[in-house]
């Protein structure tokens, strides 16, 4: 089971870097055009680009530490910041998934101040979302197990449990 | 010239809008650009509200500036034309850092379908050339849009987010690559 790409990649860099426009010369509309300088992963840097493969559980919750400071900070941008409480329930979430041992998922964010993380796999995918609106958004699907796609729109409240979605993405292969 | 007057409406050919390129076609390598906020590396790709007229009172269906998730349709672009729009597009707002490219064709992203679903399109790819400059922003007779079905719950919208997501990829796949995906069944 993979994560879904993010556009962040520091752990296959490399991968970029043999396709920067002008090694396939003549080739349209081509390549790789992603400007992805080689930067190690960082935990809660604000300021700072970080670029990580998004496939390990450090990584996750770097972008979650990023979040949680961002949405401390002034909001020159006009852009939408997560709620202190759907951080606290990605938290939560991150913690119950990392300790479900399932994969690592590639998280995301939205300028309506949308989070999540998504997964993909051959035969299925995940989707996992913190809502502007504080309700906890989730679409997952196994072929293999046999079950219909799960679909999830509730609010989350203090009792909100994550051990159903967790075990269905871990049917994910 | 016919307008769609609903968000997934019409069909996807003949074409919508006025312009040398007509209908999208299944095997055009089109590209979302991307742009970062410089506070925030890991913005999605593709945002609910954009592609599936979330929070939408009315509809934009004037050629050029159709509400959709906008692309680039890629065929006649040299790699640096699709460079600099990228970064026009990112220096159109302050506080924003051109990311380059993804690319997938038209067809895949036509073909993604929900489980259990393999007779509901998800995706439609429309035309969508700008032929003048304006407020909204320069010639662009490239410029296309990918709406989602409005009719998805917010569940199945987050699947089909992630079934688009990564079919985008950051290097042009061939024509035809993507058709017959895993999940398009």
């Amino acid at each position: 089971m993979q994560p879904v790409q993010t556009h962040l990649h520091a752990g296959n860099g490399n991968r970029f870097a043999r396709n920067v426009p002008g090694r396939r010369l003549g080739r349209r509309c081509v390549a790789a055009l992603v400007f992805a300088p080689m930067l190690p992963a960082a935990e809660s840097a604000v300021n700072a680009h970080v670029y990580v493969a998004s496939t390990h559980w450090t990584a996750a919750r770097s972008f979650l530490g990023r979040w949680e400071a961002i949405s401390r900070m002034p909001n020159p941008d006009g852009l939408a910041r997560p709620s202190k409480d759907a951080l606290a329930a990605g938290r939560k979430f991150l913690r119950q998934a990392e300790a479900g041992r399932i994969a690592a998922p590639a998280p995301y964010i939205d300028e309506d101040g949308e989070f999540g993380f998504r997964w993909t796999s051959a035969t299925g995918l995940a989707s996992v979302s913190f809502m502007p609106d504080g309700n906890l958004v989730a679409y997952i699907y196994s072929e293999d197990d046999g079950l219909p796609p799960l679909e999830v729109d509730d609010r989350i409240t203090a009792n909100t449990s994550f051990n159903d979605l967790i075990a269905r993405i871990n049917n994910l292969s | 010239m016919p307008t769609p007057v609903v968000w997934v409406g019409p069909a996807e050919n003949p074409a919508l809008c006025p312009g040398p390129l007509a209908a999208v076609r299944d095997n055009e390598v089109i590209a979302r650009l991307l742009h970062e906020n410089t506070l925030e590396p890991a913005s999605s790709r593709f945002m609910r509200k954009e592609i599936f007229s979330v929070g939408l009172t009315s509809i934009d269906n004037q050629c050029g500036t159709k509400d959709g998730a906008s692309v680039d349709r890629c065929d006649n672009l040299s790699d640096d034309e699709v460079m600099r729009r990228s970064q026009a597009q990112a220096e159109r707002r302050p506080g924003r850092k051109a990311e380059g490219a993804y690319f997938a064709t038209a067809g895949g992203v036509r073909q993604l379908r929900l489980p259990g679903q393999p007779d509901a399109q998800i995706f439609r790819v429309y035309d969508d050339a700008r032929l003048v400059e304006d407020e909204f922003g320069p010639i662009n007779r490239e410029h296309a849009v990918v709406r989602g079905d409005d009719a998805l719950s917010r569940p199945q919208q987050s699947g089909a987010l992630a079934l688009i997501i990564s079919l985008f990829i950051p290097e042009r796949p061939s024509q035809n690559s993507q058709l017959n995906l895993p999940l398009a069944r």
